[in-house]
Order: C-alpha cells, then sequence, then structure tokens
C-alpha cells in the first residue's frame, strides 16, 4: 500500500475511534478514562491529517496552506486515482 | 452478584451537581420492562482494528 492510502486508512481508523468514543462520552461525560483516550485520538487525527495534507494536499476545501494558489481544486480528483481511461483497453 | 457492580454519575452539567451511585442493571428488574446494562470503561482497541471489527470496545465485538 501506498504511503498516501496508508495515512489515509489510519486518519479513518482515528476518526472511528474518536466517534465511538463520543457515544460512550455521551453516556459517561464525567469518565476520565474514556476522556483521556478521546483527547489520545484527537491529538493522533489531527497529527495524522497535517501531515497527510502537507504531503498530499486538502483533504476538504478548509485547508489553506502558505499559498497563493487554490490548491482544492487540483488533479487528481479522487475518482481518477484508479480506474478511468487508465484500465480501459479499446 | 454481576448486577451490584455499582458506577458514579452526576445529576448536573459539567460534571458537577449530586452523585448518585447506580447499578449497571436494575438489582429488582420488573417483568415485561427490558433493560440496558450501563457500560464500564475498560480497555479500548488499536483504533485501526476497531475500525475493521466495528467498534473501540472488546466486549462490544459479538
Amino acid at each position: 500500500m501506498d504511503e498516501q492510502t496508508t495515512l489515509l486508512e489510519q486518519i479513518m481508523a482515528y476518526d472511528f475511534a474518536l466517534y465511538d468514543l463520543q457515544l460512550f462520552l455521551d453516556t459517561h461525560p464525567s469518565d476520565e478514562n474514556a476522556l483521556r483516550d478521546y483527547k489520545m485520538a484527537l491529538e493522533q487525527s489531527e497529527n495524522l491529517r497535517k501531515q497527510f495534507q502537507s504531503k498530499f494536499g486538502p483533504l476538504n476545501a478548509r485547508y489553506l496552506p502558505n499559498t497563493t494558489c487554490w490548491q482544492w481544486i487540483n488533479d487528481p480528483w479522487p475518482w481518477d486515482y484508479k480506474g478511468g481511461m487508465n484500465n480501459v483497453v479499446l | 452478584m454481576e448486577n451490584l457492580k455499582l458506577t458514579t454519575i452526576y445529576s448536573g452539567n459539567n460534571c458537577t451537581g449530586e452523585s448518585i451511585v447506580i447499578p449497571v442493571m436494575p438489582i429488582r428488574p420488573e417483568l415485561a420492562n427490558a433493560y440496558v446494562p450501563y457500560q464500564l470503561y475498560d480497555k479500548i482497541l488499536p483504533a485501526q482494528e476497531a475500525l475493521k471489527k466495528g467498534t473501540v470496545f472488546p466486549e462490544l465485538i459479538k
């Protein structure tokens, strides 16, 4: 698996863990261990996002690196990574 | 008995207010009522394993 996909998978994993912990904290707001693990997962997710975006560009349009150019519309678009005409035998 | 495990919750916002000790399941359950045990925090799975299993809580994997 290439680095970009590996990073994306890690981001998805931490975001999932955050959502599951959120559901727990909604019914257990004073659970210090759950809150500690939520903070740790949040840090991981944020660090991975920073790492991904500095290398591979925006995950969403709110990512604004120091540049004079709007990067959100850069190629390739999500559906251009695999498939498309590259895998079509004419 | 498993039902007699106790935990503390708070009546107000921001973990304040009256602290109430509750059992994780009713000690005297009523007929025709359904109950969900109050989950106690233990360990969580590593994030990537959790995503594959569908939960961060090992005790919820069925």
